[in-house]
C-alpha cells in the first residue's frame, strides 16, 4: 500500500486506492444473512426514515422532493454487495466552541474503512489541543480519562461574539509515531435576542407544517427580530431540561434569506402532533406545566456549510437532484476531516399552558 | 480572377477553385432530370425515395420536399424508383435535354419482401456523410418502446455511438458528448428540453412525424451551435386531397391526429393532440390529489402556390408537463413551445431557396399557492430566429450557402415569495424576490460549402461555417482568477453588445466507392457551442438551466476526426459498417463540488473549466428486408475529462463513459398481419463515485469519497419484446387498426439507477450499500386506428 503525502489544502483527504479489500470480518453475505436487521435483497426502508426531524412536512426546500411522487412510488431498493477501496486514515475533528459557559469538547478520531464495524481503535489519544482567542487568551483542552479521544476545556470557558478563535491540534493520526499539526480559525458570529417563545395548541402552521384539522398538537412559536444580515440559524428543542434534535443531522436549519430584516411574530418552529405514527415520536407528549425551551443557534458560515454537507451525505432521501458525490467541506488544515465549529446559543422558554377545549386555529 | 492564381499565399483558395471549375467542365453532354416524387394517393412528398439507373450505376434520392435531381448523359434508360413502404416503379426515359418529370408511387400498408432498395442504398453511400441515418415513421413504429409509445429519441438511442443517459431521461450522449450537445430540431426550431414526464416519453408524436435525420458528429455546415449531434425532425404535411384520422390509445396515453385539405391540391392542414390520462386512476392507487402527466399539440398548414415554385408552411407545437400535489397546492410545470414559418422557392430546377423564421420557448416553473404564502420559481429560455439557405446543384455538385441569426433570451432562475398576514407571523404582506441575471445574446452563422462528385467513385465535401456570439447588456459579469476566486464584477449598462466571440468551423470529408459496394469514408468536423446546460444531476430534469458563454466562459469547441468503411451485400440486403473517431473537446465545463445552481446570484462562479477527449469504434450490421430483419450494433468508446479543481485536477471518466455498448434489434414478420420485435441492449455500468472510508461524526457515518467516477455500477442490460397484430391489408375497408402488446424489461433485470451507502438503523456500527432501481417488468398495450 503506497502512502501519499498528506495534502496541505483544507478539506482534501489523502487517499490512495490500494485496490478493493474484503470487508474485514464480514465474509460474503456473512453478517447480512442470519443477522437481525436486513438480508441482502431486502428493502430496508421501514425503519430508516423513522424519527426524521420533528413532524415537519414540506416546506420551501422540501417542496421539490414531493414533486416527483411517481418516481418515489415506482422506485424500489435492494441491498447489494459492493467492494470498496480504502484510504490512509486521516484525522477527524469535531471541535465546538459556543457562547455557553461550559466545558467544551473537542473529539478527535481517525477515519476508517467504510464497512469496518469496529470503531474501538479509531479514537486519537495523547494529542495536544488548545484554542487561542484574539487578545491572547488560551483555553487548553485536556484529554478525558474516561472517554478516549475526547478533550475537554475547563467549565468556565465561553466564546464571545465577534472574536476570532484559532484551534491548534497536534495529533498522530497516521500512527507513525510523530504528531502532525492541524489548525483552524474562525470568527464567532452574532445572535439576536429571543423576545419570547409560546406554546400554542392547534393545527400545524405554515410555512413548515401543513394545516390539517385532523392532526392537532402543540406549536412552539418564536418571537424575535431577524436581523437584516445574512445569517445561519438553527434550532433544537428541550423539554424539562432534556434536549432533542440537537444532533448534527437533526438540527432544524432555518432558511434565513426569506425573512432577513423582518420581525417574526410567532413563527412556528416545531409542531408536535398528539397522534403520530408509532415509532416516529421522539419527544414525549407535552403536558400542562412542562417547560418547553426553544434553543436557537447562530452558526459561522463554515460550520453551517459543514452541517448541510453532512446532512446531504447521510441523507436517505431520494436522490433526484444529486450530482456527483463530493466530500464534506471542513475548515481544518493539513488534510483533516471535520470542522472547528463556532456558534452562538440562545434560549427561550415558556411553560406549557393547559390544553384548551377548542383549538385556537 | 487572375490575381488568385498568381500569389502563393492564396494557394488553398486556388486549389479548391480549380477543383470546382474542373468538375464543371462536362466530359460529355449531360442533362438534368428533375422533378418530384409524390404519393399517388395523398399527393404527399415522398422523402428519401431512391432513383436508380442500372445501366449507368447512378442514382439519387428525393429530399424533404420530394424533389430529386439526376445528372445523366443524353440517351434512353430504364429508371427504377423505389422507397420503403411503396411499390417500386419502373419507367423508360428518353433524355435529350434537361427535363422535368414527376412520379407517383403507390403506398403499401406493410413492408414486404422483395422491395427493391438497391438503388436507395447506393445513393445513400454517395451521400458522403458519415454516421447519418434517416428515419421514417414506419421504422420508429417497429421499435418496442417503453409503455408502447413509439419514440424517435428511443430509436436514436439504438444507433451505435449513441448512449442513453439514464432510464428516466430522454437525454442521450453521442460519441462521448454531453447531454446538452445534441441539437433537437422540430421544423427548424430548436427544442431545449425534448422530454415529457422526466423522459418516459418524448415530445415527438410519431403520428405527426414526416422524416427525421440524425447526424452523429459529421454535422453539415448548415447546422451550428451544438457539438455532438443533430436530430432534425420535420412534421409531415397534411394530405392535399382526402381527410384522414389517426387515433390511438395506450396504457397511459391517448392521441388523435387529423389531416386533410383546406383547399384541394393547394392547402392542407395537420393537427394532433396527445395527453396522458392515467392520473385519473391514481386515486385508486391511494395517491389522491396528485396531478401527473402531459399534453401536447402539433399543427401544420401548408400552402402550395399555383406557379408550382413556391410553398409556404406554418407549423406550431405546444407541450406541457404537470406534476402536482393538490393537498399541498404545489406544482411543477414545464413545457416547450414553438411556431415556425417556412417558405421554399424554386428559382429553377437546380436552385432552391429555403427561408425560415421561428420562435421557440422553454419554460419551467415550480410553485405553491396557499392562503398564507405563495412562491414561484421559474427558468426560461427563448429564441427568435431567422434563417435562409440556398442550394444550387449544377452538374456533379451540391453547393449550399446560407446564414442564420438567433436572438437568445436566457432566464436562469427567478424566485418570488409572498407571505401574507394570514400566515400569522408577519405584520403585513411581505415579498421576497430573487432574480438571477437575465442574459441576452445574438448568435449568427454564415456558411458555404460544396458536396462534389469527382469521377464515378470519389465524392468530396468541403465547407466552412463562420459563427459569432455577441452578449448584449445590460449585464454584470464576474471575472475570476486561476483559483476561481472572484476578482471583479464588471457592469455593462447600455443595451449594446459588449462582447463577441467568433469561430471558424471547417468541415471536410471524402468518400470513395470501391468495387463490390465497398466504401471508404473520412471526415473532419469542427463545431462550436455557445449555450450550455447547467444540470444538477447526470440525467436531465426539468430544473435544468441554460446559460450563455460570456467574457469569462469561453464557448466549447470540438474537433473530431473520423474514418470508416462500409460494405453492402446485395444478397439478403445486408450492410456492414465500421467507424472510428477521435474527438478533442476544449473549454469543457463542469461544476465545482457542492455547486448551487438554483438560487445563486453568480451562477458563473460555480463553473470549472477544462478539456476532454473521446474516442471509439462503432460496428453496425444491418439487414433491411426479409422474414427476419433488424440490426446489431456494438460500440467501444471512452470519454474522459480533466477539469480544474475537480478530482484534484486529474483526468476522470465523464458520466458518459460506458466502454461497451451493444444493441440488437430483431424484427420477425411471419405474416402480413403479425409481427414480433425484440430489442436487447447492454451497456457497461454507469461511472460513479464510491466512498473509500468514513468519518464518524455525532455517531453518524459520513462517507469519504474516492476519485470521481472511478467505480462503476452494475452493467445495464434489458430485453424489450413487442407483438403487433393488425387488420387485414387490402380488405377494402377505409380504415386500418393495429394492436400492440409487449414487455419492457422482459426478464425483469433490476438495473441500478443509483447506489447509496447507509448506516444500518438497527445496528449503527454497520453499514451497507443500497441500489435504487426503477423498473422491473413493465407491460404495455396500445391500440391504434387509422382512417
Amino acid at each position: 500500500m503506497s502512502k501519499r503525502r498528506l495534502k496541505a489544502e483544507k478539506g482534501f483527504p489523502a487517499w490512495s486506492l490500494s485496490g478493493s479489500r474484503r470487508r474485514e470480518g464480514l465474509r460474503a453475505g456473512g453478517w447480512l444473512r442470519g443477522q437481525e436487521g436486513f438480508r441482502k435483497g431486502e428493502r430496508p426502508w421501514k425503519a430508516a426514515r423513522a424519527g426524521a426531524c420533528g413532524e415537519r412536512a414540506a416546506g420551501f426546500g422540501k417542496a421539490a422532493l414531493f414533486l416527483f411522487p411517481f418516481l418515489a412510488w415506482s422506485a424500489c431498493t435492494e441491498i447489494i454487495e459492493v467492494d470498496l477501496g480504502s484510504m490512509d486514515p486521516v484525522l477527524v475533528v469535531d471541535a465546538r466552541l459556543t457562547t455557553d459557559t461550559a466545558s467544551h469538547v473537542v473529539k478527535l478520531s481517525r477515519s476508517c474503512d467504510y464497512y469496518d464495524p469496529d470503531l474501538a481503535g479509531t479514537e486519537v489519544c495523547g494529542a495536544t489541543v488548545y484554542v487561542t482567542e484574539t487578545g491572547g487568551k488560551r483555553f487548553d483542552f485536556v484529554e478525558d480519562s474516561l472517554r478516549a479521544g475526547w478533550y475537554r476545556s475547563r467549565p468556565d470557558v465561553f466564546g464571545e461574539m465577534g472574536k476570532t478563535y484559532r484551534l491548534h491540534i497536534e495529533a498522530d493520526a497516521d500512527r507513525d509515531g510523530e504528531k502532525e499539526l492541524y489548525e483552524a480559525s474562525g470568527t464567532m458570529p452574532y445572535i439576536p435576542p429571543i423576545d419570547s417563545v409560546r406554546a400554542v395548541y392547534g393545527m400545524g402552521m405554515p410555512p413548515f407544517y401543513m394545516p390539517d384539522p385532523s392532526r392537532l398538537g402543540w406549536n412552539i412559536l418564536l418571537y424575535a427580530q431577524d436581523p437584516p444580515t445574512h445569517d445561519y440559524y438553527g434550532f433544537s428543542f428541550a423539554l424539562n431540561g432534556h434536549t432533542y434534535y440537537d444532533s448534527i443531522t437533526d438540527i432544524f436549519c432555518f432558511p434565513d434569506m426569506f425573512t432577513s430584516g423582518i420581525y417574526l411574530k410567532g413563527v412556528p418552529i416545531y409542531f408536535f402532533a398528539d397522534s403520530s405514527a408509532s415509532g416516529s415520536r421522539r419527544v414525549p407528549p407535552l403536558k400542562e406545566g412542562d417547560t418547553a425551551t426553544l434553543i436557537v443557534y447562530s452558526f459561522s458560515e463554515e460550520y453551517n456549510r459543514f452541517i448541510s454537507d453532512v446532512k446531504e451525505a447521510v441523507s436517505t432521501d431520494f436522490p433526484v437532484f444529486s450530482g456527483a458525490p463530493s466530500n464534506v467541506r471542513g475548515n481544518i488544515s493539513n488534510g483533516a476531516f471535520g470542522c472547528f465549529a463556532l456558534y452562538c446559543v440562545g434560549r427561550g422558554s415558556c411553560i406549557v399552558p393547559p390544553r384548551p377545549s377548542l383549538p385556537l386555529f | 480572377m487572375s490575381g488568385i492564381f498568381s500569389t502563393g499565399k492564396k494557394f488553398p483558395a486556388a486549389f479548391f477553385l480549380l477543383l470546382f471549375l474542373a468538375s464543371l467542365l462536362p466530359a460529355q453532354e449531360a442533362c438534368v432530370l428533375s422533378g418530384k416524387i409524390q404519393d399517388s394517393h395523398t399527393r404527399d412528398a415522398v422523402i428519401g425515395a431512391a432513383l436508380w439507373v442500372p445501366a449507368l450505376g447512378k442514382g439519387a434520392t428525393s429530399d424533404e420536399d420530394g424533389n430529386y435531381q439526376l445528372s445523366l448523359p443524353a440517351g434512353q434508360y430504364a429508371l427504377e424508383i423505389s422507397c420503403l413502404g411503396y411499390s417500386p416503379l419502373s419507367v423508360q426515359i428518353d433524355l435529350d435535354k434537361d427535363s422535368k418529370r414527376d412520379f407517383f408511387l403507390q403506398a403499401q400498408a406493410l413492408l414486404l419482401e422483395g422491395v427493391e432498395v438497391r438503388g436507395r442504398r447506393a445513393a445513400y453511400q454517395q451521400r458522403n456523410t458519415m454516421g447519418m441515418v434517416d428515419f421514417t415513421p414506419q421504422m420508429i413504429q417497429r421499435i418496442p418502446a417503453l409503455l408502447g409509445e413509439p419514440d424517435i429519441i428511443k430509436a436514436v438511442q439504438l444507433l451505435p455511438g449513441v448512449l442513453m443517459s439514464s432510464e428516466t431521461s430522454s437525454g442521450f450522449s453521442v460519441r462521448g458528448g454531453g447531454l446538452d450537445q445534441n441539437a433537437i430540431i422540430l421544423d427548424e426550431a430548436t427544442l431545449y428540453n425534448p422530454t415529457h414526464t422526466c423522459g418516459f416519453f418524448s415530445v415527438f408524436n410519431n403520428d405527426v412525424l414526416g422524416s427525421a435525420s440524425v447526424y452523429k458528429g459529421d454535422i453539415p455546415i448548415s447546422y451550428g451551435g451544438r457539438l455532438a449531434s443533430v436530430v432534425d425532425v420535420t412534421m409531415k404535411e397534411g394530405d392535399f386531397r382526402k381527410y384522414h384520422v389517426d387515433a390511438g390509445i395506450g396504457l397511459l396515453v391517448a392521441k388523435a391526429t387529423v389531416n386533410g385539405p383546406i383547399w384541394k391540391d393547394r392547402t392542407s392542414f395537420l393537427a394532433a393532440a396527445r395527453a396522458t390520462y392515467f392520473d385519473l386512476f391514481l386515486p385508486l392507487a391511494g395517491m389522491r390529489g396528485t396531478r401527473l402527466g402531459f399534453y401536447d399539440f402539433n399543427a401544420k398548414i401548408v400552402h402550395r402556390f399555383a406557379n408550382g415554385k413556391d410553398k409556404l408552411s406554418l407549423s406550431g407545437y405546444l407541450g406541457k408537463d404537470r406534476f402536482g400535489l393538490e393537498q399541498m397546492n404545489v406544482g411543477l410545470d414545464y413545457g416547450n413551445r414553438m411556431a415556425s414559418l417556412a417558405w421554399s422557392h424554386l428559382f429553377s430546377n437546380r436552385f432552391v431557396m429555403n427561408v425560415n423564421a421561428h420562435a421557440s420557448d422553454y419554460l419551467s416553473y415550480a410553485r405553491q399557492n396557499t392562503d398564507n404564502y405563495d412562491f414561484i420559481w421559474k427558468t426560461r429560455i427563448t429564441d427568435y430566429v431567422g434563417k435562409a439557405d440556398w442550394t444550387f446543384t449544377p452538374r456533379n455538385h451540391e453547393l449550399r450557402f446560407g446564414f442564420d441569426l438567433r436572438y437568445h433570451q436566457y432566464q436562469p432562475g427567478d424566485l418570488t415569495v409572498n407571505m401574507y398576514e394570514a400566515i400569522g407571523f408577519v405584520d403585513s404582506s411581505y415579498h421576497y424576490r430573487f432574480n438571477q441575471d437575465h442574459f441576452h445574446a445574438l448568435e449568427s452563422g454564415v456558411y458555404v460549402g460544396d458536396n462534389q462528385s469527382v469521377g464515378e467513385r470519389l465524392q468530396v465535401k468541403y465547407g466552412l461555417r463562420f459563427s459569432t456570439f455577441s452578449n448584449q447588456g445590460p449585464d454584470s459579469v464576474s471575472f475570476f482568477d486561476e483559483g476561481y476566486n472572484r476578482t471583479e464584477r464588471r457592469y455593462y449598462g447600455s443595451r449594446g453588445f459588449y462582447h463577441t466571440y467568433w469561430g471558424l468551423e471547417p468541415r471536410v470529408g471524402l468518400s470513395y466507392l470501391f468495387n463490390h459496394a465497398f466504401t471508404l469514408k473520412f471526415n473532419y468536423t469542427r463545431t462550436v457551442q455557445y449555450s450550455q446546460l447547467a444540470s444538477n444531476s447526470s440525467s436531465g430534469n426539468p430544473l435544468d438551466i441554460w446559460f450563455p458563454a460570456n467574457p469569462f466562459v469561453k464557448p466549447q469547441t470540438s474537433d473530431m476526426i473520423a474514418a470508416g468503411v462500409s460494405k453492402d451485400f446485395p444478397k439478403g440486403r445486408w450492410s456492414l459498417s465500421v467507424e472510428a473517431y477521435y474527438k478533442f473537446l476544449h473549454h469543457v465545463i463542469d461544476f465545482k463540488d457542492h455547486s448551487n445552481l438554483l438560487l445563486n446570484s453568480d451562477l458563473y462562479g460555480e463553473l470549472r473549466m477544462g478539456r476532454g477527449w473521446a474516442y471509439g469504434v462503432e460496428v453496425y450490421l444491418k439487414k433491411e428486408e426479409g422474414l427476419v430483419n433488424g440490426s446489431l450494433s456494438y460500440t467501444f468508446s471512452r470519454s474522459m475529462r480533466v477539469i480544474d479543481q475537480v478530482n484534484q485536477s486529474e483526468p476522470y471518466p465523464s458520466p458518459q463513459d460506458r466502454p461497451h455498448a451493444v444493441n440488437v434489434l430483431l424484427n420477425i414478420d411471419p405474416h402480413p398481419r403479425h409481427s414480433l420485435s425484440f430489442n436487447w441492449m447492454f451497456y457497461s455500468g454507469q461511472p460513479t463515485t464510491y466512498p473509500v472510508g468514513k468519518a464518524v461524526i455525532d455517531g453518524h457515518f459520513v462517507p469519504i469519497y474516492g476519485k470521481r467516477n472511478a467505480n462503476r455500477m452494475e452493467n445495464y442490460h434489458r430485453l424489450d419484446v413487442a407483438y403487433t397484430f393488425r387488420s387485414r391489408p387490402g380488405n377494402g375497408k377505409p380504415y386500418r387498426w393495429s394492436l400492440s402488446a409487449g414487455l419492457y424489461n422482459a426478464y425483469g433485470r433490476k438495473n441500478p439507477w443509483s447506489v447509496s451507502f447507509y448506516q444500518d438503523a438497527a445496528d449503527p456500527n454497520r453499514s451497507y450499500a443500497v441500489k435504487i432501481y426503477l423498473f422491473s417488468v413493465v407491460p404495455f398495450v396500445t391500440f391504434n386506428f387509422n382512417f
